[in-house]
């Protein structure tokens, strides 16, 4: 009878051990799995904050684009402006709430700096800092053309790099 | 010796049962995040702009080029690129799929994008040109949504971005 009770006792603490061996192994998992959702989540914010960077830049009356458009307004920068603070950076280096600022226009792998012949990339603002993360986001870019004694707004596609500090 | 035999599977089938509820339960919630479609600043960023970016087609005369916001109406209008002498849903079409593509090619964690331009003017939803698509969708579903506030005309993005 005690031979029993004892096979019994045991058969039972080899099943409550099983059974919490395997709750343990699925809170491993599920742990690991919302550390890695947190994490990405983490990225995603960190990257979110940088895109607002980017919207508060794109903002600054020193860049954005002044059209009788009112779509490509508050959206666009002024490439003429660009152009200007770029070459005059260090009178604006108090402005600026991110470490660096870059401007690619189009899609060209290949970045020739500006000012220069079939140019597409503006440095337009570094701190000189190093171990930067880069955050980009798509921005048009549009300048005042004219043809034919008929001016009009040529925008373009291109992206606006920001740097900022790990 | 019957009944404690029952009583033995009755058991088993109940930590069975336990088991699988918290599985389906787990994967309930992984199958929800995964899928449900979010937004994305950056993908806000890009439709605002490229429905800005000035093509090269002029309906009416050269240099009056037609932004792709104005494109995408005069193709629904059925107007001619001028300029160009091209239907102006064609140069649509062409102008977006090269951009799409650019866009990809800078966006390595994208593995799939749809792009659809509806007009409801009519009371019927009606597709203004065929929807652009590109890949086998893997990772999450990021959306984004411009009404362009003429003609009842609708656009709508999504991508598929690896983690």
């Amino acid at each position: 009878m005690v031979k029993k009770a004892q096979y019994r006792i045991q058969q039972m603490v080899f099943m409550i051990v099983a059974v919490s061996f395997f709750f343990i192994l699925v809170g491993v998992f599920f742990l690991g799995y919302q550390y890695r959702t947190t994490k990405s989540s983490f990225e995603d914010l960190q990257k979110e904050q940088a895109i607002s960077f980017l919207n508060v830049i794109r903002n600054m009356p020193e860049f954005g684009y002044s059209s009788k458009d009112s779509y490509a307004k508050g959206i666009c920068l002024d490439l003429d402006k660009i152009a200007i603070v770029s070459s005059e950076v260090n009178k604006f280096s108090e402005l600026f709430p991110v470490a660096s600022i870059e401007l690619a226009i189009g899609f060209k792998p290949k970045r020739v700096p500006c000012p220069g012949n079939e140019c597409n990339y503006y440095d337009v603002y570094s701190s000189g800092q190093e171990g930067l993360i880069k955050y980009d986001s798509f921005v048009c870019i549009c300048k005042k053309v004219s043809e034919n004694s008929y001016s009009y707004d040529k925008c373009e596609l291109g992206k606006l790099i920001i740097g900022v500090k790990e | 010796m019957r009944k404690i035999a029952q009583q033995e599977i009755v058991g088993f089938v109940l930590i069975v049962i336990i088991v699988m509820v918290a599985g389906l339960v787990f994967l309930l919630i992984s199958a929800k995040n995964s899928k449900a479609e979010s937004q994305s600043s950056d993908l806000d960023n890009f439709i605002s702009s490229i429905l800005i970016y000035t093509s090269d087609c002029a309906p009416i005369f050269t240099p009056n080029y037609d932004n792709i916001r104005d494109l995408i109406v005069s193709c629904n209008e059925g107007s001619k690129c001028k300029n160009l002498n091209k239907d102006s849903c064609e140069y649509l079409n062409e102008t977006l799929k090269m951009i799409l593509e650019d866009y990809v090619s800078t966006r390595n964690d994208v593995s799939y994008y749809k792009l659809e331009i509806t007009s409801n003017n009519t009371g019927e939803i009606k597709q203004i040109i065929p929807p652009l698509e590109s890949g086998k969708c893997v990772g999450n579903i990021i959306g984004t949504y411009e009404p362009l506030g003429k003609e009842e005309i609708n656009l709508r993005f999504r991508i598929c971005k690896e983690d």
